[in-house]
């Protein structure tokens, strides 16, 4: 090191410690003092100059260099093997660095919450780490500490779990925790007395944060408050939690049978199995019921659905509408349509909302999945006078793509192609990411070879079917809107007749700025982008207008 | 380092003895200059046909001045726009169809940094991106290029800061640590009214002045081959004329006295108290010795304020702090989300009773021992991918002139003393320095219903 790295803090902060300080009064708030006077000039400007540099421009800058020759690239392989129990094993070995992460994950999940007691698989799964019958949360939480391992638990739409992390050297510690936590979890009513009153809290939280309600009431919208997926989180369905539904819910679903372990790191299939035979997992039997069958989504009567959030800094627009399953057999076409639509920073949606009206940070859009569901989705964090106009712009994106007034190129087609197969290696760069790349073929039900033929498929994708994908998937009529923003701000409307920075201008009726509520239900009302109506909802999904 | 950094008055805690350990990753590398003063890291790893490309200006909002916050980062946008051999607006695209998904440029206090994994093959790609950026930029900077990026960066505020709970009290907080003038005071991010007012001719001249390359880095992690690599490097950055780094001016900061603020928040449902004090910066004596305080303090299920408000006495929904050290200095902060029912007073006084304690007796060894392991493990999950390994030798050439510092970084935990971890607190966390802000849920209008 040829520089001195030392305190940079005023002088004021050395010297010595002083004579303890008596600590000022608590209680109300004081005014504060004013600021302090600094005993030497705190600002010094920068006294860079600027360099006047003449950078040659020789020829070959001007192209983009070709590739050179491909390196070669397998797949980092996934072994899938099965425990005396019935866990299915999937790991993927990497023994280049010294760690383990496991996750095994169990069919249950907030699809199996009873009506009333929303969120019940979230709080109980939680419930895991929240110590063993030996150890109380503190000492839980030590042990694990103590050799910088976590274990985490979690639970999603359709199946919950327990994972770790490890450095290989602690593995067997971590480990014996970890079929702790599984086989003799602490459950006990103060813990979740505990977590029920943060969870209710973290509630009220989200209805105040503007970010956070989008995802709070998109559910509903689209599948319906009754539905498993629609179901809103709240005070009262944290309250009616008890002790006991949580240890039904734990003994009905954390059942080894058909359970999948997912395994990435230092570490091999006879380490695994040992592993498991010389631990309290080694006698542990059972398995859980099939997952309920889903009611059919009923997405909520309307087309636009507004939140107010008075003085929120910005609205969050999301198009929402029900797509097509992983599973369909256009799924590559639908892959590269989407792409185009609202996939990357090179989108559509991006290079209109950001790149060229400035209105956001960025917009994407595209369609996503899980076992039982294809969802179709646009959304961005927008300039609050330019949410009007931004919804537009995302219906018009679609309407263009779909009607076909402007179809996917084939610049934009061939771009997307080459992604697909070029960035194999990429999703495949560390063990952890390539594990999940298995993992999702093992949600859905997909072969575990399923990568070999990945790229064959991708380049057979034509411009007719990407063409075909976009008329089927992108159909602007049952796709509804969510608007969550400050309904009383002023709007503008995007006036391309005008020069660049004049372009957005008041949205007028009557010679007066229209609000964004009011343009919402001129909007629906209009029929402009679909008929249904305009429905103002609360922070928790209820209709209120 | 860019940094002239000034000795301190009084003495740093002693030095710690350097043991290199021998299960600690080995990071292995070359680093070398071209004569226009343009440094280069190589760091070959053939085991995935993936290169990073990362390139370090050793310039950030820390080097900005008075009426111009927010532009090191507005800055970096505009790196994106078009230069005169690539085009307007074809970064992203140019990549997207090599297969690269890991591109983008960050900005903060100390440095900006720009970045693409790209497939091996491509390397030269990546290379010519950069190059192009780095000597051909203005040609197509505009007005309206401009404008647009500065709605895009206002929305990034909008849609990070102004959107969120609690960041009212963080700019606050900002404002009492840091005297106007200060380039520390408005965050990375700045002020509205000093992005509007941002014109090409400050693009301009920042870039001349920041964007020369002897002011950059570029750091390539990946397979190739090394020979290779130094000869494009050599083509696409080699004719480059020479240029002097700039010096960069350290603005201290300035001692404060312990005041209590509040801030009534639209968006913010609970309470929340941050306590903040000016601290050590990055890699200072004292900066480890603080985030063992912070740890043994905050965290989840061990540290003593978790304990004890979380969990025993349930005052809070969560505690957390952080030893958050930039290039010109820190703050140490302690934030507390109080339950309804907590009394804000009592809770204050136990925090500030437990930090009295740190500042009274050495952190058990345990204590130690968890922060040690943490930052092991952290630092080996950080190597996992090309381009964390290319940050982690950007960061240590950054602030300490040698990419190969990793095991000096884990040996400052691995070596430090108790005994100093309570001086250091003594020293710092002092009562009549403390500046403490309370947000409160605003009474009536504001946030949703």
């Amino acid at each position: 090191m040829n520089r001195s790295l030392a305190l940079i803090l005023g002088a004021a902060a050395c010297g010595g410690t002083p004579p303890p300080t008596p600590l000022p009064p608590v209680g109300a708030y004081r005014e504060p003092p004013p600021p302090p006077t600094p005993k030497e000039p705190l600002m010094t400007t920068q006294t860079a100059q600027p360099q006047n540099l003449e950078f040659p421009n020789e020829e070959f800058r001007a192209t983009q260099p070709p590739a050179a020759t491909v390196r070669p690239f397998t797949l980092p392989p996934v072994h899938p093997f099965t425990l005396p129990n019935g866990i299915k094993v999937y790991l993927v070995e990497q023994h280049h660095l010294p760690l383990v992460s496991m996750d095994l994950n169990f069919d249950g999940g907030s699809l199996t919450d009873p009506q009333g007691k929303d969120g019940l698989a979230s709080v109980c799964t939680s419930m895991l780490t929240e110590g063993t019958d030996k150890l109380d949360k503190i000492q839980y939480s030590e042990a694990l500490a103590d050799v910088a391992s976590t274990i985490n638990a979690y639970a999603g739409d359709d199946s919950q779990g327990l994972g770790l992390a490890s450095l290989t050297k602690h593995l067997p510690a971590t480990f014996a925790l970890f079929a702790e936590t599984l086989r003799s979890p602490g459950l006990r009513q103060s813990d979740l007395d505990r977590m029920i009153k943060r969870r209710i809290e973290a509630v009220k939280q989200a209805r105040g944060n503007p970010t956070a309600i989008p995802g709070r009431v998109s559910g509903a919208v689209l599948y319906g408050p009754t539905h498993p997926f629609g179901a809103v989180m709240t005070e009262q369905s944290l309250s009616a939690i008890t002790l006991a539904d949580c240890k039904k819910q734990l003994a009905t679903w954390i059942q080894p049978h058909d359970a999948r372990l997912f395994v990435v790191g230092d570490l091999t299939e006879q380490q695994i199995r040992d592993t498991f035979a010389h631990s309290p997992l080694a006698t542990w039997k059972g398995t859980a019921p099939k997952l309920p069958a889903l009611p059919a989504p009923a997405t909520m009567k309307g087309r636009i659905f507004f939140v107010h959030v008075p003085n929120a800094a910005q609205s969050t627009v999301l198009l929402m509408e029900h797509g097509p399953l992983r599973t369909a057999a256009d799924y590559f076409a639908n892959t590269m349509m989407a792409g185009v639509f609202g996939g990357s920073f090179t989108s559509r949606l991006n290079m209109n909302l950001r790149e060229d009206k400035g209105y956001a940070y960025g917009a994407r859009g595209g369609l996503s999945y899980s076992k039982h569901y294809g969802t179709l989705s646009a959304s961005a964090s927008v300039q609050t006078d330019s949410t009007y106009q931004s919804l537009l712009e995302i219906d018009r994106e679609l309407e263009n793509m779909w009607a076909g007034q402007k179809p996917v190129t084939q610049d934009e087609l061939d771009r997307e192609k080459l992604n697909a197969t070029l960035a194999l290696p990429g999703r495949f760069a560390t063990a952890q990411a390539a594990l999940g790349q298995y993992r999702s073929l093992v949600y859905y039900g997909l072969p575990l070879d399923y990568f070999n033929t990945y790229a064959d498929h991708v380049n057979a994708v034509t411009a007719a079917q990407v063409k075909q994908s976009a008329a089927q998937h992108l159909k602007p009529t049952p796709a509804v809107y969510l608007v969550v923003g400050d309904g009383d701000a002023k709007m503008i409307v995007d006036d391309p007749s005008q020069p660049k920075d004049k372009r957005r201008v008041p949205l007028l009726k009557d010679g007066t700025q229209v609000t964004l509520r009011q343009a919402l239900i001129d909007l629906a009302a209009k029929g402009d982008v679909g008929a249904g109506g305009f429905v103002e909802l609360d922070v928790d999904g209820r209709v209120v207008r | 380092m860019k940094a002239l950094l000034v000795l301190a008055v009084c003495s740093p805690i002693v030095a710690a003895p350097l043991v290199a350990r021998a299960d600690d990753p080995k990071l292995a590398f070359e680093k070398y200059t071209l004569p226009n003063g343009l440094e280069v890291i190589l760091a070959p790893d053939p085991s995935i046909p993936l290169v990073a490309v990362n390139v370090w200006y050793h310039v950030g909002s820390g080097d900005e001045v008075p009426g111009k916050s927010g532009f090191a980062h507005l800055f970096e946008h505009m790196m994106f726009q078009g230069s005169k051999n690539v085009g307007s607006d074809k970064h992203f695209e140019v990549l997207r169809k090599l297969g690269s998904d890991e591109i983008n440029g960050t900005t903060n206090s100390d440095r900006t940094n720009y970045f693409e994994v790209v497939p091996a093959n491509q390397l030269e790609t990546g290379l010519w991106l950069e190059s192009d950026r780095m000597s051909h930029l203005l040609d197509l900077v505009d007005k309206d290029a401009l404008a647009n990026q500065i709605d895009v960066v206002r929305n990034e505020r909008r849609q990070r800061y102004d959107n969120a709970p609690y960041n009212k009290a963080k700019f606050a907080l900002q404002a009492a640590l840091y005297p106007e003038g200060h380039p520390y005071r408005y965050f990375t991010i700045g002020k509205h009214e000093d992005l509007v007012s941002a014109s090409v001719d400050d693009v301009k001249a920042f870039y001349k002045t920041w964007y020369v390359p002897a002011n950059a880095t570029i750091a390539l992690v990946g397979d190739f081959d090394v020979a290779t690599a130094k000869q494009l490097v050599t083509k696409w950055f080699g004719s480059f004329p020479a240029s002097k780094k700039p010096t960069v001016v350290t603005v201290a900061a300035p001692a404060v006295a312990a005041q209590q603020l509040a801030v009534e928040d639209p968006f913010a449902k609970l309470r929340q108290i941050t306590f903040a004090w000016h601290s050590p910066a990055k890699y200072a004596a004292g900066d480890a010795e603080l985030a063992f305080v912070a740890d043994a303090l905050t965290r989840e299920g061990t540290g003593r304020l978790y304990k004890l408000l979380v969990y025993a006495k349930q005052l809070a929904q969560s505690v957390r702090a952080d030893q958050d050290s930039q290039q010109f200095s820190g703050t140490f902060q302690i934030t507390v989300d109080l339950r309804p029912d907590a009394d804000a007073a009592v809770v204050q006084q136990l925090v500030l009773d437990e930090v009295a304690k740190v500042t009274r007796e050495p952190l058990a060894a345990k204590e130690m021992a968890r922060l040690v392991a943490a930052q092991e493990v952290g630092v080996v999950r950080g190597l996992e991918s090309v381009n964390g390994r290319a940050n982690r030798l950007q960061q240590y050439n950054h602030f300490l002139g040698d990419p190969g510092k990793l095991t000096w970084d884990l040996d400052r935990f691995r070596t430090a003393q108790p005994e100093a971890v309570r001086d250091t607190a003594a020293k710092y966390l002092q009562r009549d320095r403390v500046i403490t802000i309370t947000t409160t849920p605003e009474a009536k209008k504001g946030g949703a219903k």
